[in-house]
């Protein structure tokens, strides 16, 4: 996963409740919620954001090594991607968001 | 995390329907909304022409949306009237997208082109509901009162289908299309839409009680709530009685101002769209205000499944699925018997 970016699936809906992210995938209507750091990804991923950098904030926010945050966040990144929640992009995105909404 | 559980503990509205105008092209004889007048036009009888600035502005619309947002509702559905009658709504869908709300937008499909179709496909909508009456144009036209809706409201939902916009074509059951719901549904697979089935017709939301000559009689009812189509996949019906059967939710009436809610185009709030108690008006209130603080809702959610009287020797209780708004609407009051529960649940019988 490196060098690459993630950002949020435009298909999905969402609504953060007291920190913890509810996210509905709109291509089969399901409901999904995730834990603190994966509410914080959620968050981050608002924009586009490089995957080094979303492992970066989380190693700063949270007290584990570094290779450890990777590997969790990778692990994390590539299931919401199955997932329809979040996708990745080999390049940087140009402008703000890509359809209409979002 | 249990989403329903989650909102009532937290007493969040999770599921909100705004109505967006009372203005609908159509004239269906069963229609709920209320204000009738005689069209000038037509000499038919339809909704009121809503008089200016009645109904939310857009920016009112947006700041509703903002409040919604932080309430913490997710599931936003925009009904009317017929959505497409207002020429700003694209910017509210926008809008409602940009605050990231799962957006269901109920029409009679009749003024979606191929352009609407692809605008609706670039919003990323949870779904498009679509009301369609018979597989026979004639039948219809003669529900929705006007020539050539059915060809219309047709096209609508092809071309929603060929930009891959999900739909769900709803058929609500009467006298008049009793024998046309199957052929409906027959339709809705071969077009690879979803559906749903409704014979509950309801009085109007002014108490006008003229549609409930369209219900069907306790016979046919019985038949189509034993129809296999209707008892393995989905009613509009049956997903109520899921949601009142839970666990979680056994001991409140129905989730009406407990995670539901409904604004009316004039904005007022109400637990739901057919339980007709004003709480407030977002155009005088803070939507979360209402929702949280209101002596209408609090009373609302008081209300617990033991305090219903006229129905506690009934048979049929244990498998009921009264609704207290149609119990209000219909009978008058909110606490006691429902003849459209008790019409459903005779026809539905024992073993269901």
């Amino acid at each position: 996963m490196t060098g690459k970016y993630v950002s949020r699936n435009e298909n999905t809906a969402s609504r953060v409740i007291d920190g913890q992210a509810i996210i509905m995938t709109l291509g089969d209507n399901t409901l999904h919620t995730l834990n603190d750091v994966g509410s914080r990804i959620w968050n981050l991923c608002g924009d586009q954001k490089a995957i080094e950098e979303i492992i970066t904030v989380i190693h700063e926010e949270y007290a584990a090594s570094y290779e450890e945050i990777k590997a969790d966040c990778e692990s994390f990144i590539e299931e919401m991607c199955t997932k329809g929640i979040l996708t990745l992009q080999d390049e940087k995105a140009v402008g703000e968001g890509s359809g209409v909404g979002r | 995390m249990n989403i329903v559980a989650y909102s009532l503990e937290n007493k969040i509205p999770i599921a909100v329907q705004v109505n967006v105008t009372r203005q609908c092209n159509l004239h269906c004889i069963h229609c709920c909304v209320g204000k009738r007048e005689k069209s000038k036009r037509s000499g038919k009888e339809t909704v009121a022409v809503p008089a200016p600035g009645s109904e939310l502005t857009l920016q009112e619309i947006h700041q509703l949306l903002e409040q919604l947002a932080r309430s913490g509702c997710l599931l936003l559905t925009l009904s009317g009237g017929e959505v497409l009658l207002r020429e700003d709504l694209y910017e509210i869908i926008d809008s409602a997208r940009r605050l990231d709300f799962a957006v269901k937008v109920f029409t009679n499909g009749t003024l979606l082109g191929k352009k609407e179709a692809e605008t609706f496909r670039k919003f990323h909508l949870q779904e498009v509901h679509i009301s369609l009456y018979a597989a026979e144009a004639r039948i219809h036209d003669m529900i929705s009162g006007v020539s050539g809706s059915w060809q219309k409201t047709m096209e609508g939902i092809r071309f929603l289908k060929q930009e891959g916009v999900p739909v769900k074509i709803k058929c609500a059951i009467m006298k008049q299309n009793l024998g046309e719901y199957r052929k409906v549904y027959d339709l809705a697979v071969s077009l690879g839409t979803d559906y749903a089935f409704d014979p509950i017709i309801t009085v109007r939301d002014d108490g006008n009680r003229d549609p409930l000559k369209h219900r069907i009689d306790q016979e046919d009812l019985h038949t189509v709530l034993h129809d296999p189509i209707f008892r393995n996949k989905g009613s509009e019906t049956g997903e109520k009685n899921a949601c009142l059967l839970s666990d979680i939710i056994e001991e409140i009436p129905c989730s009406a101002g407990h995670y539901i809610c409904f604004v009316s185009p004039e904005g007022d709030v109400t637990p739901c769209v057919q339980l007709p108690v004003v709480c407030g008006n977002v155009r005088e209130q803070d939507f979360y205000w209402v929702w949280q603080h209101s002596p209408q809702m609090q009373k609302i959610r008081q209300y617990q499944i033991k305090d219903i009287h006229g129905c506690s020797d009934c048979r049929h209780l244990s498998w009921c699925a009264r609704c207290p708004g149609l119990a209000y609407l219909e009978d008058g009051d909110l606490l006691g018997p429902s003849s459209a529960a008790c019409w459903m649940t005779e026809a539905r019988g024992e073993n269901e």
